[in-house]
């Protein structure tokens, strides 16, 4: 059992680490594409064709992608001010309760955003402009942005648990509350 | 059951979820969602039929979120952010701090009032209060941190110094006014600057008189200072006023609009870094890093917001309340601060663009009814949409700050040094109310 | 009380558009006898332009206007109305109408995406905006950077132009600071979106019209109407397209006229485009017709087949103008 914990959580951490760095990268692209663009049509008359389309559809990677990453270091904004006060096993229990929150409503955009992509890889929709950029691609990577934010919430919700139950939190420099 | 009340309900169900430590993207998110359920499943004077709503809700959520995450002129933010963590990698804003400490000793809180007046000049470049709020946060709190400000100080300066960003122009707020009132665009950035320079004042003042209440938020440099020190740091300063003359002087000559000023500025920041031999692999990485997390945390948050308007909209929450300040026979005085009230509600739980599109459709009318200008109108709305940015629980410039400083500083702590600014910003948009000259005398003696 | 439809609309309660539908408000509560208005939810701040078209065939609303080609693949046959080039409001948006609702292609598609097709908007015919060099002959085009989108972009890059896609918001900042030197664009959008304040000349090209753009219902919600509803909606949906085609016809001679005599003081200076300019510009714009063709035929429609329809409904509609006028002359 905890062999596939471990497995579990060392998969996870080294797919957020690709995904951080993917998303960084692509930030850089879409910084590369404004600025050739500008220089394309100073120097040639040519800018970039579907800049704005490509800069665009760029920014859902930039965003959805370190999702997970930012989970795993909780990093996303809370009130805590509420619920300083609390014992250590209800603020576990909220832990619990705020990931679930999180897959939920998170969960259910990437589930809705992957459901059209069948349909559209079937009918080859692409984005009117120069290059017909497909639509699907863009999808496929908000899907696996958010299946990773889904995973990586499973474990806050077992780690949640576990603190509401030993009264232990197995990080807590991470935690709010402890500065 | 009356949108109405689901509207109301859902207020109360955002702050529940809110103050029980639920992540703020999720408490937004999952209230909006089942406010959004029910006014589908639950039309008015019909049965609650849980099958009529699950097609609308579930597209509603998943396909405005995602929109919004592909629109362009949203791009520009990681990007702006980017430009603000390669500055920081390099050095430049360090450079930068060190003379505006030692060229400021005297005054109190010198360098946080230099971040203000960094935050006023940045908003020449971008139309984006977030953006602005974003890229000085980095370059300025871990300056004045290094300096051993207080953290309310040097995280509040700058989260109220972002707003700036949406009130100086160029000003993606002001365009949007003024397409939906008829009104000049030119007109109304003119009519901005005033205002925008008396709130810079104002702010300015406020960090002189706490500093002067309490000199331990910000300590003055207790080494000697000659002459010799202030000149050679201004000497090392060249390097980010070069970044500052290719950005907004690009804007200005036109090579390039402000929107595409955030990827030339990275680049320019990364070009500049490389040839001063002071940005390396690592250091870049670690700027990339930085940035790619920072605007995902702040656009989880942002893209549940923009459902949240879409929420709002259904329940003609907003239409209602206009509906009733528009019939209530009140006079000018009443119905002015109806107004003022109802964009500051709003303004704690909505973003700025969200409830410009909610609201003028139904304040325009009432302000042309009483024969009062529009575009002093325009800059009274944009005021208290910037004031919105930094007012709790959802105050998106705050936000922006805390993702910058992680654990460093708490949500609190911001919020509390944003109190302080916040009865300056009383005056001013009191002040912007009453005297109607303040935003119309500049178009009417630039035209 | 009525039931009101909740009509998400993407623009401003301001302008053109706006006009026409407050007029299509009163007008269905009228014939209705007060069973049926709109509930408008303007400014885009249910759903944008971008994601409108999808939420209504989802049912986020029960009706509002949509652009075709933001929802990619769904409604092509719709999408063919913007591929000839000319000028006239009235013969685009009737034609228009009458091959979205007659034309077998056009309701099959719709079907499938859930939506019933109402009636058309018109961008009216495409010109030149220039910030302050007035272009009179293509030889002026060569080296200007001119915003456009869709067919202009070969038509302007043909003759030495380069063009930037910015979108309609943002154009007054480009014109502004000068990043762009002109852009393509419609008289109501110089006024709506007060570009005639960062510019200085108008050329008139009188190109094609963006007329893949109108209102639909969702289908559920068409259905849910009585047969009698239904029947009072579908003629509503004529006249709304006709009432339409008036206002902007009547708003475009308006603005050129407010135009050239300067709005607070801001002229824009109109320049007719000589002919052969026109012409050649026409040219390369409806050779980009073949990536309409391409997309339809890739989605398995007889493109041919939908182009052939369309030309020969405008070309009966341009007719009927010229021996009757407009129907409200
Ligand atoms: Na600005
Ligand atoms: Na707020």
């Amino acid at each position: 059992m905890s062999v596939l914990v471990s497995a579990y959580q060392s998969v996870l951490r080294g797919l957020e680490q690709m995904s951080l760095v993917i998303a960084g990268i692509v930030l850089l692209g879409m910084g590369g594409i404004m600025t050739a663009s500008v220089l394309g049509k100073e120097l040639f008359l040519r800018p970039v064709p579907d800049d704005l389309l490509m800069v665009g559809l760029l920014n859902v990677a930039v965003i959805v992608l370190p999702l997970a990453y930012v989970e795993r270091t909780r990093g996303h904004i809370a009130v805590s001010v509420t619920t300083d006060w609390l014992p250590p096993r209800a603020l576990g229990a909220l832990r619990a309760f705020g990931a679930f929150a999180m897959a939920i409503f998170f969960g259910g955009i990437g589930f809705m955003v992957s459901l059209r992509m069948p349909g559209e890889i079937a009918k080859g929709a692409y984005y009117d402009g120069a290059l017909q950029i497909p639509t699907w691609p863009m999808k496929a990577i908000f899907g696996f942005g958010i299946l990773l934010l889904v995973l990586r919430l499973l474990s806050s919700i077992a780690a949640g648990v576990t603190t509401a139950i030993t009264g232990r939190d197995e990080d807590p420099s991470l935690s709010e509350g402890a500065h | 059951m009356d949108p109405l009340i689901v509207g109301l309900l859902a207020l109360a169900v955002t702050v529940f979820l809110l103050a029980i430590r639920v992540p703020i993207a999720a408490a937004l998110g999952i209230s909006a969602s089942i406010g959004v359920f029910i006014i589908f499943a639950w039309r008015p004077g019909g049965e609650f039929v849980a099958a009529y709503a699950w097609r609308p809700t579930l597209s509603l959520i998943a396909n405005g979120p995602y929109d919004f995450l592909k629109s362009y002129s949203l791009a520009t933010v990681p990007l702006f952010i980017l430009m603000g963590h390669l500055a920081y990698e390099a050095g430049f804003t360090t450079d930068i701090y060190r003379a505006a400490r030692l060229w400021l000793a005297r005054l109190p809180g010198g360098v946080a009032m230099a971040s203000v007046l960094g935050c006023g000049g940045f908003s020449a470049i971008t139309g984006s209060s977030v953006a602005c709020a974003a890229a000085m946060g980095r370059i300025a709190i871990p300056e004045m941190l290094k300096f051993g400000y207080s953290k309310s100080l040097a995280s509040g300066s700058v989260a109220i110094g972002g707003t700036l960003g949406s009130l100086i122009p160029p000003s993606i707020l002001f365009i949007l006014f003024g397409i939906f009132a008829e009104q000049s665009i030119a007109k109304l950035f003119m009519a901005a600057i005033i205002p925008g320079l008396l709130s810079l004042l104002a702010y300015m003042l406020v960090i002189f008189i706490w500093v002067s209440l309490r000199p331990e938020a910000a300590p003055r440099p207790t080494e000697t200072i000659t002459n010799a020190d202030r000149w050679r740091s201004l000497g090392k300063c060249w390097s980010i006023v070069v970044l500052f003359v290719v950005v907004i002087g690009g804007i200005y000559a036109g090579y390039f609009t402000p929107s595409q000023a955030a990827g030339v500025g990275a680049y320019a920041a990364l070009a500049l870094g490389l040839l001063l031999g002071r940005l390396n692999f690592s250091k870049i990485a670690a700027a990339l890093k930085e940035s790619v997390y920072q605007s995902s945390m702040i656009f989880a948050i942002a893209l549940a917001g923009k459902i949240y308007v879409s929420f709002i909209a259904l329940t003609g929450l907003s239409g209602a309340i206009g509906d009733w300040i528009a019939t209530s026979d009140a006079s000018l005085a009443l119905v002015l601060l109806l107004i003022v009230i109802l964009y500051l509600v709003l303004g704690m739980f909505l973003d700025s663009i969200g409830i410009i599109l909610l609201t003028l459709p139904l304040t325009i009318p009432i302000i042309q009814g009483f024969d009062l200008s529009l575009i002093w109108f325009g800059v009274v709305v944009v005021k208290l949409l910037e004031i919105g940015l930094v007012t709790p629980p959802i105050g998106l410039n705050v936000f922006v700050i805390k993702s910058i400083v992680g654990t460093q500083i708490k949500l609190e702590t911001i919020f509390k040094g944003i109190g302080v600014f916040l009865i300056a910003e009383v005056f001013v948009l009191g002040l912007i109310v009453c005297v109607p000259a303040v935003s119309l005398w500049l178009p009417s003696v630039l035209q | 009380a009525p039931r009101e439809l909740r009509f998400a609309e993407f623009g401003p309660n301001a302008g053109a558009r706006a006009g026409g539908l407050e007029w299509l408000d009163e007008e269905m509560r009228k014939r209705s006898n007060g069973e049926l208005g709109l509930d408008i939810i303007w400014g885009g701040a249910l759903v944008g332009a971008a994601g409108a078209a999808q939420a209504i065939s989802d049912g986020v609303a029960d009706m509002g206007s949509i652009v075709p080609v933001y929802a990619p693949g769904q409604l092509v046959t719709y999408e063919v109305v913007d591929t000839p080039q000319f000028p006239d409001e009235y013969v685009g948006m009737m034609a228009t109408y009458d091959l979205m609702t007659q034309n077998p292609t056009a309701l099959k598609e719709a079907e499938d995406f859930n939506v019933v097709y109402f009636g058309n908007y018109t961008t009216g015919p495409t010109q030149l905006l220039t910030r302050d060099k007035p272009v009179k002959s293509l030889a002026d085009l060569e080296g200007m950077t001119i915003r456009a989108t869709g067919a202009f972009v070969p038509a302007i890059e043909g003759f030495g132009g380069a063009t930037v896609s910015v979108s309609q918001p943002n154009v007054y900042e480009a014109l502004s600071n000068g990043s762009v030197d002109g852009s393509t664009t419609y008289y109501y959008v110089v006024d709506g979106y007060k570009q005639y304040e960062v510019a200085k000349y108008m050329t008139e090209l009188n190109m094609g019209q963006t007329l893949a753009f109108g209102i639909v219902f969702n289908k559920g919600a068409y259905d849910s109407l009585t047969p009698e509803q239904q029947d009072m909606m579908n003629e509503l949906g004529h006249d709304f397209t006709v009432r339409m085609a008036e206002i902007m016809h009547t708003s475009r001679t308006e603005t050129k006229a407010k135009l050239a005599a300067g709005i607070d003081g801001k002229k824009v200076e109109m320049i007719d485009a000589p002919d052969d300019m026109r012409k050649a510009m026409i040219d390369l714009a409806e050779k980009d017709a073949v990536n309409w063709a391409e997309k339809a035929n890739g989605k398995g429609l007889d493109a041919d087949a939908v182009r052939g329809d369309f030309d020969k409904r405008v070309a009966d509609y341009q007719a009927k103008v010229d021996s009757e006028g407009y129907p409200w002359k």
